[in-house]
């Protein structure tokens, strides 16, 4: 009844008498190996001692995504009117808010535009809308953007520690916004893959911002990318395939995710990031 | 002996995967050895029990089973609903005032003998949405519910001003679990946050019974308002209220909870039962009594 189990292994459980040795040595290898293929290994459960945004988040800033559906023909209102409230509200050093970037999307969900606001921490994020509450040019932005929206929607989230959102630039391109919901649960995981496998990207092309949520969507990762053309955009990503570690990393990550997005976006005319 | 073997297939395929080809081999040589009288409690059938509890969960689980998940979980007292009503961005001035006037009058009327628990906007999430979580006596007192709001020409006029109002509305028919009473009316001018885990279907047990033990650590953190599970609209999904001061305060608190023991281990164990989490932060409309 042994010999299939001693083909397998070493001398020790030949020396045990048959009985004790299979049932002693097999749960306790049974469990390990259970445990390594069901929960993941004991390494990642001990990195879940902490809650995972202090683990993976830079801890600054609190960005806030904002989506906007925009009523197909109220399109250009809109653009009029965020055009001219969205500079003001950040270049107003009493609201301490930062707006990163406005876009519209090209190419997904169309219609509709994403905002990148950053503030000083959830401190700060209370105190932005307390003063915004108060302000009645704001109100009066409200009151105006309603009409022009089907639904909007947002989101919390905070940036990875190693990337951190870039400053104002203009590039002239166009920029890329990948949403990734992940399975829950392996965040941390992902992160750690995926932050190895980063460095092949960096090479070719300017990552933008990585963000993941804590209000909203949870699970779910944002990253922003920047190229000049679509064409560029094919050939850069194609490029990072040629450097050692990247097929890696998707084929670790990539497992991990329930549902990839991917938008190509357009900076309006005022925004910091275009 | 044929019947013994075909029972074994299932096992065997999923054994191969984790344990190889040997092992398997192994434990159809030793199946082969009992028969149908009744399992002792050798080796060989601790063994099977151990492949069992691995792959279907423990013989504990699998004779809670036997009844329906509701009676097991379910405090049994109320039936709750969970409305959303998603407002057209524009006519969210004029959905507030029409629900101020119009929803306490449902809920104070005792003859309708439903409890208003709270209304709330949602303001992280899906913007321009408001959630109205109701308190019936039990099914029968939904029915006894339902059909006076029927009968009543005031709703029936409420709900046709509504309508024009709406991109869209849906509702979740939902039970307490046993051990988290919905909070009684409290006035705490915080902040609450709804958060919504789909579960993967069939581990609503398990998943409460890890979630259940950890709940004691949160609880000395920050103050649960409710938790329910489906029961008619999305399955699968619970829904668990909390409420904090701000939104620093909660960060700090949910941190707080990681210092001890038992956390990690629950949100370890329950994370993997779950298919998808979101988390709204509402904020309570000035008539809702949880505000």
């Amino acid at each position: 009844m042994l010999t299939p189990l001693a083909r397998l292994h070493t001398s020790p459980i030949r020396l045990r008498t048959k009985e004790e040795d299979t049932v002693a040595s097999l749960p306790n290898k049974a469990n390990e190996i259970i445990e390594a293929v069901l929960y993941g290994s004991k390494v990642v459960k001990e990195d879940e001692s902490q809650t995972h945004s202090k683990v993976l988040a830079r801890g600054k800033y609190v960005h806030e995504l904002q989506k906007h559906r925009v009523k197909p023909d109220k399109v250009e209102e809109y653009i009029k009117l965020v055009s001219l409230h969205y500079p003001r509200i950040a270049n107003d050093p009493a609201n301490d808010v930062h707006l990163c970037g406005s876009w519209s999307i090209e190419v997904g969900e169309l219609d509709t535009f994403v905002h990148i606001w950053e503030y000083k921490g959830y401190p700060g994020h209370q105190h932005t809308m307390a003063q915004l509450a108060r302000d009645p040019a704001y109100a009066q932005f409200m009151k105006e953007l309603r009409p022009l929206l089907i639904s909007r929607y947002n989101n919390i989230m905070l940036e990875f520690s190693f990337w951190k959102t870039s400053p104002p630039t203009v590039t002239n391109g166009i920029y890329e916004l990948r949403k990734y919901s992940l399975k829950p649960g392996h965040l941390l995981e992902w992160e750690m893959h995926w932050r190895k496998g980063l460095e092949c990207r960096r090479q070719f092309c300017e990552p933008v911002g990585a963000w993941f949520s804590q209000l909203g969507d949870l699970n779910t990762v944002h990253h922003m990318w920047s190229y000049p053309d679509l064409q560029a955009r094919k050939t850069t990503r194609e490029e990072a395939w040629n450097v050692e570690g990247w097929s890696d990393t998707v084929y670790k990550t990539v497992r991990f995710i329930d549902s990839m997005q991917s938008y190509i976006l357009k900076p309006l005319t005022y925004s910091p990031l275009r | 002996m044929a019947l013994l073997s075909r029972q074994f297939l299932p096992f065997s395929q999923s054994c191969r995967r984790i344990f190889g080809t040997a092992f398997v081999l192994n434990l159809q040589r030793t199946k082969k050895s009992i028969s149908f009288e009744p399992e002792e409690p050798t080796q060989k059938g601790r063994r099977k029990e151990l492949i069992e509890a691995v792959l279907y969960g423990s013989k504990k689980v699998k004779e809670e089973e036997r009844q329906t998940h509701s009676k097991m979980l379910a405090r049994g007292k109320y039936v709750h609903e969970l409305q959303k009503h998603k407002v057209k961005p524009d006519k969210v001035d004029a959905y507030i005032e029409l629900m101020t006037s119009h929803l306490p009058y449902i809920a104070n009327d005792p003859l309708n003998d439903v409890h208003l628990c709270g209304s709330w906007m949602i303001d992280i999430g899906e913007q321009d949405t408001f959630v109205h979580v109701w308190e019936y006596k039990g099914y029968p007192g939904h029915l006894q519910t339902m059909e006076r709001l029927a009968k009543d020409p005031n709703h029936i006029r409420f709900l046709k001003e509504l309508g024009p109002l709406l991109s869209s509305r849906e509702n979740n028919m939902m039970l307490e679990f046993s051990f988290w009473k919905t909070s009684p009316p409290k006035i705490s001018n915080g902040l609450f946050e709804l958060r919504r885990y789909s579960l993967k279907p069939g581990s609503l047990l398990e998943w409460e019974m890890y979630w259940r033990k950890g709940l004691e650590c949160r609880r000395q953190f920050c103050e649960p308002v409710g938790a329910w599970f489906t029961q008619l609209g999305s399955l699968n999904t619970v829904y668990h209220m909390w409420s904090y001061p701000d939104l620093q305060t909660r960060k700090t608190s949910r941190e707080s909870a990681w210092s001890l023991d038992e956390w990690p281990q629950t949100v370890y164990n329950t994370v993997r039962l779950v298919d998808n989490m979101t988390s709204y932060i509402l904020k309570p409309l000035p008539f809702s009594p949880l505000r």
